[in-house]
């Protein structure tokens, strides 16, 4: 599906670190099962066809891939290993046939030098944990390094009754960094939503992360 | 009034019948995948008696339609089992906030 062909790198300096990751993710405890840790991902959707390309570690010190697609009536379904490459090599392809490789890899890198810091315990900010694209890595991350390193400095907004915690961060020369803290009902993880700084309620908040108004936002059943 | 049901970072919640042109999905044994975790490889599902649809108009955001004929649950393999009573509904994707846009909220 994808149309531009470019050649896409990854710098010696990220190779390196994956190592690292490969050797270590399994203290990030994000709830994945098996040997495979995806990374970066890169989504492209033409019409009702929808195409991802996937990028991570596996437990052997691996780089994989896995570039599937198709029609919109059939989600992408968990990834399996296409192609698996040495970290000592250059990773050089052409872009993801159904994927888009390009924006994978633009994720794996900047993915991988949060968690690169955070795994050789190197000091990391809030607004670098909230960055992480993946809010289950984020998670896995912020339970890593502890609820308050990213809540530090932080100024509670609102405490809804169900809807969790509003949480302000001021940010020098930056936009407010403002996060919504919640915790699943299901699996008692505690997560962490960038919502828009013009938020004023917890609930508010929830709801605009499901595209509704605070005062519509009344939910049945959760789960 | 509509009912709301999350389930994780999905949510569904009953409408009347859109006014657009509906395209009926195929759907493989009463089971369709709406939505699943790349972090954790764990997929929401759709599962029984239902009618897939997506919206012929390409501007449409979300992640489309569905009719419950029969008896549906939505199921995940770390949330639990939702049923959900026969109508229509809209499938809405969690989302968060950047400077620079927003985006969905990926696990």
């Amino acid at each position: 599906m994808s149309e531009t062909r470019e050649i896409v790198k990854i710098p010696a300096e990220t190779r390196e670190k994956l190592k690292l990751i490969a050797e270590r993710f399994a203290q990030l405890n994000t709830g994945a099962t098996g040997d495979n840790f995806w990374i970066g991902s890169g989504n492209e959707s033409q019409g009702y066809e929808w195409g991802q390309f996937d990028i991570g570690v596996n437990r052997d010190g691996k780089l994989i891939t896995c570039d599937q697609g198709g029609c919109s009536c059939n989600g992408p379904e968990e990834p399996t290993v296409d192609k698996e490459y040495s970290l000592d090599e250059p990773y050089e392809i052409e872009n993801g046939y159904y994927g888009n490789e390009k924006a994978a890899i633009e994720d794996l890198i900047s993915t991988t030098d949060i968690l690169y810091k955070v795994l050789t315990d190197e000091a990391v900010t809030p607004k670098e944990i909230i960055s992480l694209p993946n809010a289950e890595v984020r998670r896995a991350v912020v339970e890593l390094v502890g609820y308050d390193k990213v809540a530090v400095d932080a100024e509670l907004v609102d405490a809804g009754a169900t809807d969790g915690r509003l949480l302000r961060i001021e940010l020098e020369g930056d936009e407010d960094l403002m996060l919504l803290h919640v915790k699943d009902p299901s699996t008692t993880r505690e997560y962490f939503l960038r919502v828009p700084p013009t938020m004023e309620t917890a609930k508010q908040a929830r709801a605009w992360t499901f595209g509704f108004e605070a005062e519509d936002f009344n939910l049945t059943q959760e789960s | 009034m509509r009912n709301i049901y999350r389930h994780g970072d999905l949510l569904v919640h009953t409408i009347n019948r859109p006014d657009l042109r509906l395209i009926k999905q195929f759907v493989e044994d009463n089971r369709a995948v709406l939505l699943r975790g790349e972090a954790t490889g764990h997929n929401h599902s759709l599962n029984g008696d239902f009618i897939l649809y997506r919206s012929n108009d390409l501007k449409e955001q979300g992640l489309g339609y569905f009719e419950v004929t029969g008896k549906a649950h939505l199921d995940h393999e770390e949330h639990g089992v939702i049923d959900l009573p026969q109508g229509f509904y809209a499938i809405v994707r969690q989302r968060e906030y950047t400077p620079e846009r927003i985006v969905y909220v990926r696990d």
